[in-house]
């Protein structure tokens, strides 16, 4: 933004609340001792 | 290789995960799948979702190998039917507070396609059911998943009674529920909540079927202990 750039997309919504579950979910699998696998880690490419 | 069902999940005592679901869009069951959850909770009680819109969920989730739970808007069995018809494999009724209402969630969900008076006599135990016909129905319902939701005083009060219906699966419980019924801030829920799922639990414990899936809606509410 120092160069001049004075518009900013953030995202999308989806993808953050893909992100914020996978966060979430981390958290609660591990502390319950389940399997971590079944999530993916892929995104979508837009 | 077919994966377990979400209830076979449930009877092996496995844990299970989900997140409700609001969104329509078409890029959502893609990656709600690539998370990893079991199932979506698709709310028609508070949530504005048409018929039309339900049943597309239902079918995309299903097809992603998700298990769409909805909560239909009443505790009524049509409603219930009408869900599965949909796409539905599990069905929360909400605010149950009798042992009727229980019965007749069960009826709706794990005795179709019988109404009227011929599931009226089977469900109260008035007539027995053929083995030809029990196995048919058995087989017609064997994933879907009857849910209730106990969210009041006079629910807790008949709890015991209540998780005795056979064919009831599972409890569905929204913290946010319990301030409300108190009257108490939310912010102190933990303290609140923590004798009524002890509660809850031990009641479970004595029983064979009925699950707990407790509903974590605000971000602020932290379960502890």
């Amino acid at each position: 933004m120092k160069e001049g750039v004075n518009i900013v997309v953030h995202s999308f919504d989806v993808a953050l609340f893909s992100q914020r579950l996978r966060h979430d979910l981390r958290i609660i699998k591990e502390a319950a001792g389940d399997d971590l696998s079944a999530d993916t880690n892929s995104m979508l490419v837009i | 290789m077919n994966q377990p069902s979400l209830r076979q999940k449930l009877q092996q005592g496995k844990n299970v995960y989900g997140s409700c679901i609001t969104s329509t869009a078409p890029m959502w069951p893609k990656v709600i799948q690539q998370t990893g959850l079991d199932f979506v909770f698709l709310d028609t009680e508070h949530i504005p979702l048409d018929r039309a819109e339900l049943a597309r969920l239902c079918q995309q989730f299903r097809a992603y190998g998700i298990t769409p739970i909805v909560r239909i808007p009443s505790p009524d069995p049509f409603r219930a039917c009408q869900v599965i018809d949909g796409g539905a494999i599990g069905v929360v009724a909400p605010y149950l507070e009798s042992v009727e209402q229980i019965q007749e969630l069960v009826g709706a969900t794990k005795f179709r396609p019988l109404k009227g008076e011929r599931l009226a006599v089977y469900l109260t135990g008035q007539e027995e059911m053929s083995a030809e016909m029990k196995a048919y129905i058995d087989n017609f319902n064997a994933n879907t998943i009857c849910i209730a939701n106990i969210e009041s005083v006079p629910a807790l009060n008949r709890l015991d009674d209540l998780l005795s219906v056979p064919g009831l699966d599972a409890v569905f419980i929204g913290p946010m529920t319990y301030p409300l019924v108190w009257a108490y801030p939310s912010n102190t829920i933990t303290l609140i909540l923590k004798p009524q799922f002890e509660a809850l639990f031990t009641k479970r414990g004595r029983k064979d079927s009925p699950l707990a899936f407790i509903f974590r809606w605000s971000r602020n509410v932290r379960f502890s202990g």
